[in-house]
């Protein structure tokens, strides 16, 4: 187990770091596209 | 209470999916041309996201409009490692009925005969072992052979005053099916320039394939094998015939 951790640990890393930003990323982009399907923006501007 | 749980487990489960994918990637792309590529685009797609959280619009905008032109540049840039990805998902199992242990000892006994008594007279030599990937390119590229693989043929055929010598040959299974093929060249830049050209062909083949190769120096007469685009430090016969033996015996007990 140990090995498996030691082992390329700098590429193993640098994919951690990738996958939690990019969870993060899209988490957000997911959030805020339910935060605008649930409360719709109202128009401003003026309907005949 | 399984719900509740799963709300929290869910992240770390993503994250991990992720973070193999991410790393596959990474290692497939490690030691090649296209990992500097790579590197250049993580940090677009990094500027990208910092873009839109910071609500750059300017910036986000032209990334936007580049990620869309750059599709096109990257199918081409990685042209290379799609056909290959490809290629080895689709793979099928080479020695498809599996080599008994006792014939492969016999195979990698004749090659390392040949391979140490090249090597006393200096005589260079290529030998590239098929697995997986089919090796047909090439095999056309050189005389077809189609004969039971021995110590004898394979000096024979690099002999300085064998017609055969030029190019190298390839082995499937037990036998020796064509001779005086052509080889890619690696143009792998972490390699230094003093590495011959025998040695960038190996490295080109392993690259491109999952072929063993194995090489004799005509310079030094050391031999070599070379293994998915990495050579194998070889210092004596024993070593060489147990490296040889892991590399074919050990995937072959992994696809069982």
């Amino acid at each position: 187990m140990k090995k498996w951790f030691t082992h390329n640990m700098g590429l193993k890393l640098i994919a951690l770091g990738l996958a939690i930003i990019t969870w993060i990323y899209v988490s957000g982009e997911i959030l805020r596209n339910k935060k605008a399907q649930t409360f719709p923006q109202k128009s401003t501007t003026a309907t005949p | 209470m399984f719900f509740f749980l799963w709300s929290f487990l869910k992240p770390v489960v993503e994250i991990s999916i992720l973070w193999m994918i991410f790393y596959q990637t990474l290692v497939f792309f490690e030691g090649t041309r296209s990992f500097q590529v790579l590197k250049g685009l993580t940090f677009l797609v990094f500027a990208f996201m910092l873009s839109q959280i910071a609500g750059l619009d300017t910036i986000n905008w032209l990334l936007t409009k580049l990620f869309g032109i750059s599709i096109i540049a990257l199918l081409i840039i990685f042209q290379q490692e799609l056909r290959l990805g490809l290629a080895r998902l689709g793979q099928q199992h080479l020695f498809n009925i599996a080599l008994e242990e006792t014939e492969v000892m016999a195979i990698i006994d004749e090659i390392s005969n040949a391979a140490y008594k090249l090597s006393k007279t200096k005589t260079g030599c290529i030998m590239a072992m098929e697995r997986d990937a089919k090796l047909k390119t090439y095999i056309e590229s050189g005389i077809s052979l189609d004969a039971r693989i021995s110590s004898e043929l394979i000096q024979s055929i690099f002999n300085h005053h064998s017609p055969l010598h030029d190019g190298g040959i390839v082995i499937r299974r037990d036998r020796i099916v064509a001779a005086a093929c052509l080889f890619p060249l690696s143009d792998n830049p972490s390699f230094s320039k003093i590495i011959g050209t025998r040695h960038r062909a190996a490295l080109g083949l392993t690259e491109q394939t999952d072929a063993i190769v194995i090489m004799v120096s005509e310079e030094s007469g050391e031999v070599s094998i070379a293994s998915d685009g990495r050579f194998i430090p070889v210092i004596n016969r024993d070593r060489f015939t147990h490296i040889l033996k892991n590399l074919i015996v050990g995937a072959q007990k992994q696809k069982k």
